[in-house]
C-alpha cells in the first residue's frame, strides 16, 4: 500500500519520532501458529489432569488425616500457644461474694449519692443568674441587627397578583380624583377667558384695527359672544332688532323689482364707530 | 406593608404626569370659541375707551374695576339658569360696582359706561345685518343672472 503523504506529513508535524518510525507490522505471528495452537492447547489442558483415581481416594484421605489430629494429646505443648497456657485451666469470670445478691442496694445507694450531690449543686446555684449577657450587649444589639440586615441579601417578596390589583386600582382611582379636580376647577376658568388680556388689548387698540376686527366677526361668533354676556332683557333688545319677519319674503322680489333696494334702504346700518 | 409603597408611588406619579400633560395641552389649544370671546372682548374694551375719554391715571383705576365687574357678570350669567333670578343677579351686581365706578371716573361717565354696554350689542347686531344684506345681495344677484340666462 501507497504511504499516503498527506497523513505522514500531518504526523511529522505532531512527533518527528513517530514519522521516522519504520513502516512495518509489529504484529507478527509465528509460521503455523494458528494450525499448530488447537493441538497445543489440547496437549497442555492433557498435561493438568489429575492423577489417576485422584478423587476417587479423596474421601478416605481427608477422613483418615482427621482422625490423625484426633488421635493427638490436648496438652501438646505445640498445639496451645504460650500465652495461653498459663491460663488455661483458671476460671477468669469469677464475681465477688454475695456480688449479686448486695447489687440492688449498692446501685440504689449511689443513685441516691448522685441525687443528693446534684441537689446540692442546684439548691446552691438557683439563686444565682446563670443567663448572663455579654457587657452592653442590649445597647449595640440594634446596631448590629442593622449592620448584619445590610450586609446580608434582603429577600424579596413577590407581589401576588391581588397585591398587585390592588395597587393599581388604589392609583387610578387617586387618579381619578386628581383629574376630576383639575377637570373642574378648569371647567370654571374656562367659563372666564382670561379678561386681562383682552383689556390690554383693547386699550391699545386704534381705529383702524378696530374696524377691521369686528368687520372680520362672523355672525356665530357674535350670537354667542352675546349669549355668553347678555342678560335675557338685553337679549330680547337683539330679538327684536335681526327681526326675520322684517326680511322681504321671496315672491316679493317678483312683484316688485325694487324691493331689495327698498328694504337696504330700512335697515341701512350705521357705522360701527362713529 | 404601607398603602403608597414606592413602586405605587412611581405608578401614580406617571399617571399623574401623563393627566397633567392632557391638561396643560387642552389649555395650551384655547378652543377656537373662546378666543373668538376674547377677540371681541377686546373690541368692547376698545369701544368703551372711546366711549369713556379716559386719562391715564384714571384708565389704571378702572381697567381692574371693570375686569372684576366682568368676571362677576359673566359668572352670573353663566350660573344661573332661572331667567329673572339671572337678570335680578346681574342687575344686583351693576349696582353694586356703580360706586366703586363713579368714584374713578364720575356719575356722568359711569352712566355712559353702562350705556356703551349697549351700544356695543348694538354695534354687534349692525354687524349681523350688514353681512345679512351682503348675503341677501349676492343671492338676488344670483337669481337675477339665472333668470337672464
Amino acid at each position: 500500500m501507497e504511504p499516503n503523504n498527506a497523513i505522514y506529513n500531518e504526523l511529522a508535524s505532531i512527533s518527528s519520532l513517530l514519522a521516522s518510525m519504520p513502516t512495518i507490522n509489529v504484529y507478527t505471528v509465528p509460521a503455523n501458529y494458528f494450525e499448530n495452537n488447537e493441538t497445543a492447547i489440547v496437549k497442555a489442558l492433557n498435561a493438568t489432569q489429575p492423577p489417576t483415581g485422584y478423587f476417587d481416594r479423596l474421601a478416605p484421605n481427608i477422613i483418615a488425616k482427621i482422625k490423625l489430629n484426633e488421635q493427638l494429646p490436648l496438652n501438646t505443648p505445640h498445639s496451645i500457644p504460650s500465652i495461653l497456657t498459663a491460663i488455661q485451666h483458671i476460671n477468669v469470670f469469677k464475681v465477688p461474694n454475695q456480688y449479686f445478691s448486695t447489687l440492688p442496694t449498692v446501685i440504689l445507694q449511689k443513685i441516691v449519692t448522685l441525687v443528693d450531690a446534684t441537689f446540692e449543686v442546684l439548691k446552691n446555684t438557683h439563686k444565682k443568674n446563670t443567663l448572663s449577657t455579654p457587657t452592653n450587649y442590649f445597647e449595640n444589639l440594634s446596631g448590629q441587627i442593622i449592620v448584619k440586615a445590610k450586609s446580608s441579601n434582603a429577600v424579596v417578596i413577590k407581589n401576588t397578583t391581588f397585591k398587585k390589583w390592588y395597587k393599581y386600582a388604589a392609583a387610578a382611582i387617586l387618579t381619578a380624583i386628581v383629574s376630576f379636580s383639575i377637570l373642574k376647577f378648569t371647567a370654571n376658568t374656562k367659563q372666564q377667558p382670561i379678561l386681562e388680556a383682552s383689556i390690554e388689548t383693547g386699550k391699545n387698540m386704534d381705529d383702524k384695527k378696530f374696524n377691521e376686527a369686528i368687520n372680520n366677526l362672523n355672525e356665530d361668533d357674535i350670537a354667542q359672544y352675546l349669549a355668553n354676556t347678555s342678560t335675557d332683557a338685553d337679549v330680547a333688545i337683539i330679538a327684536t332688532s335681526i327681526d326675520e319677519n322684517n326680511v322681504p319674503a321671496k315672491d316679493d322680489y317678483l312683484i316688485d323689482e325694487k324691493t331689495l333696494e327698498k328694504f337696504l334702504t330700512d335697515i341701512e346700518p350705521t357705522n360701527a364707530v362713529n | 406593608m404601607p398603602l403608597i409603597n414606592t413602586h405605587m408611588k412611581k405608578i401614580y406619579l406617571l399617571a399623574l404626569f401623563f393627566a397633567s400633560f392632557a391638561q396643560i395641552h387642552a389649555q395650551e389649544t384655547t378652543p377656537e370659541p373662546e378666543k373668538k370671546h376674547q377677540d371681541i372682548e377686546a373690541l368692547k374694551v376698545a369701544f368703551i375707551s372711546r366711549e369713556l375719554d379716559l386719562t391715564p391715571e384714571e384708565a389704571q383705576k378702572f381697567w381692574p374695576i371693570f375686569n372684576q365687574y366682568t368676571k362677576e357678570v359673566n359668572t352670573a350669567i353663566a350660573n344661573k339658569k332661572e331667567v329673572l333670578d339671572r337678570d335680578e343677579e346681574v342687575l344686583n351686581i351693576r349696582k353694586r360696582y356703580k360706586e366703586q365706578f363713579t368714584k374713578v371716573i364720575g356719575q356722568q361717565r359711569m352712566n355712559k359706561m353702562y350705556g356703551a354696554e349697549g351700544k356695543f350689542r348694538q354695534v354687534l347686531i349692525n354687524v349681523i345685518k350688514r353681512q345679512k344684506n351682503r348675503q341677501l345681495q349676492n343671492g338676488t344677484r344670483q337669481g337675477i343672472r339665472r333668470n337672464g340666462q
